[in-house]
């Protein structure tokens, strides 16, 4: 092929799962005399931070109930039984610390 | 459930990749200072406190107004992409070709062969199988979506490496092994490759003097094939989106490939201890590559305890794998007895033991072990009873592996801080 002649390559990439449209949970307009849940998912010290946070909702927010949690299992798994007693107590979830 | 999730700032690229692919590109996120791994309470309350990194905000102010903001429609709505990739790029020049390649991440950097059709068309011809045959799905970490593949596709990365075309059965079986060279952890690991069998000799791969290093065509390009192909058909391994290494890893440039030295090893190969048959052609993947301990030979009087300090010198979230000489295979079975790769694994299981407190400290065992111990997961949940200063064993039998390479210009040994992951017949893709 000589210097400035157009060739044609072949594209490396493989090929992307279609994205299904997930929509967000309508929010509460106010957290007061709400339960929210701190949960820790377990990724190096977001214990203490979440445990902060929960100090910081004593301080600041007395009439919202901050629960902390830390979730079952490794960081990268869902905890279905704290995810439903979350649905069925709380009404808002902070989760910490994402990487 | 309306949801605040707090992210460390040095990840920003990546949640919003990460939320965008799971079809919730407006994912309500707070960012804190990275890290929170070591800091005291009262630096976390400083973090709490204080602004959000990216955006100046403070924190908390965040944190409410994401969890009580009325969503607009978008949030409502979720989002939808259709994504697609060509088979073939714009015409252009040479030059320009490979600038595009390296502005598309499509590289490690370092030159590659352009993948014209005809050059692919030369690396398809060395298999049997049809170029539009689905060879699996990668993905470059566990939580991440994972991206499909042809054999077209694993040919086109396969001329990028400089690979010749009777290498690619063994690039294929590879990629059938699903398991990435690329993945996305803060840890830097890379991947592993030993090849056995007949195919080792049918490519003139390298299983003596100098293996592991540069100047084999095979060892080098099958490696480099491997890394490529990981990174391009999971969708990338874009620094700080889907590679994150704090510190990266040299040995992702290859992936340490290399052939098992069967004919001086004085034990099974290790594909056979794995469900092949000795004549087959196998190829296996091990990943988790990061420490790498070594010693000369095994002496008479302290080898029990030298070999001892280098397991504990190693992180035990991961396996260990011991990569001899054939010289020091051997005397493995002189000093030890061990006539077996079995003997020997379940001798450094026993013998390779921490203090109960110690090992349940380390962070990696406190992010991935202890939760699992917690769920009642044997054996680690026997270990989770046992006193802070009780004895346990650092890995299981299964986490520690044996395989003999190396020229026998002297003893010098080595353990692999890594994890057996999969073996593919290199033969059902011929």
């Amino acid at each position: 092929m000589g210097k400035g002649e157009k060739i044609v390559v072949m594209n490396p990439m493989g090929y992307p799962p279609a994205i299904q449209p997930l929509g967000m949970a309508p929010r509460p307009g106010s957290l007061k005399g709400k339960t929210v849940y701190l949960v820790d998912c377990r990724f190096d010290d977001g214990d203490i931070l979440m445990q902060q946070m929960q100090a910081w909702f004593v301080e600041h927010m007395p009439e919202v109930k901050a629960e902390f949690r830390r979730k079952s299992g490794v960081y990268t798994e869902r905890d279905p039984a704290l995810y439903e007693e979350i649905r069925e107590k709380g009404a808002a979830a902070i989760v910490a610390v994402g990487h | 459930m309306p949801t605040a999730s707090i992210q460390t700032d040095s990840f920003k690229d990546l949640v919003d990749q990460f939320s965008f692919a799971r079809g919730m590109p407006r994912q309500r996120f707070v960012f804190v200072p990275q890290p929170v791994m070591g800091k005291s309470p009262a630096e976390l309350r400083a973090y709490v406190d204080g602004r959000d990194p990216i955006t100046g905000r403070p924190v908390m102010e965040e944190v409410i107004e994401a969890l009580t903001r009325p969503l607009s429609e978008e949030e409502r709505r979720g989002g939808r992409s259709d994504r697609s990739t060509p088979r073939l790029v714009e015409p252009d020049t040479e030059e320009d070709l490979h600038r595009l390649f390296l502005e598309n991440q499509w590289t490690d950097r370092l030159p590659v062969v352009l993948p014209t059709e005809e050059r692919v068309a030369r690396m398809l011809a060395a298999t049997s199988h049809r170029p539009d045959e689905v060879v699996g799905r990668m993905r470059p970490t566990s939580t991440r979506e994972a991206w499909e593949y042809t054999v077209e596709k694993v040919a086109v990365n396969a001329v990028m490496s400089g690979a010749r075309p009777e290498y690619f059965p063994v690039i294929l079986a590879l990629a059938s092994t699903c398991a990435t060279a690329r993945g996305s952890t803060t840890s830097s690991a890379a991947a592993m490759v030993v090849v056995n069998g007949p195919i080792r000799r049918e490519i003139g791969m390298n299983w003596g003097t100098g293996a592991m290093g540069p100047y084999n065509p095979a060892n080098a390009t099958i490696g480099r094939a491997y890394g490529l192909l990981s990174q391009n058909l999971q969708g990338g391994s874009e620094p700080g989106k889907t590679y994150v290494g704090s510190q990266g890893n040299n040995y992702a440039y290859n992936n340490v490939c290399f052939a098992e030295n069967e004919e001086r090893s004085p034990w099974t190969p290790f594909h056979a201890q794995h469900g092949f048959k000795p004549g087959e052609s196998v190829v296996s993947a091990f990943g988790g590559c990061r420490s790498t301990a070594f010693t000369l030979g095994l002496r008479e009087k302290h080898w029990r305890e030298h070999v001892i300090y280098l397991l504990r010198g190693m992180d035990p979230h991961t396996g260990a794998t011991f990569i001899l000489d054939p010289i020091t295979a051997r005397q493995f079975i002189d000093r030890g007895g061990f006539d077996t790769k079995e003997k020997l694994i379940q001798w450094v299981h026993e013998n390779a033991t921490l203090p109960a407190g110690i090992y349940w400290d380390y962070q990696l065992i406190q992010n991935y072990v202890y939760p699992r111990a917690l769920n009642g997961v044997e054996p680690y949940a026997t270990k989770l009873k046992a006193a802070d200063d009780e004895l346990i064993p650092m890995f299981r039998p299964s986490d520690i592996h044996v395989v003999v390479v190396g020229g026998e210009t002297n003893g010098y040994w080595r353990i692999m801080g890594c994890g057996y992951q999969k073996s593919a017949s290199v033969d059902a893709w011929r």
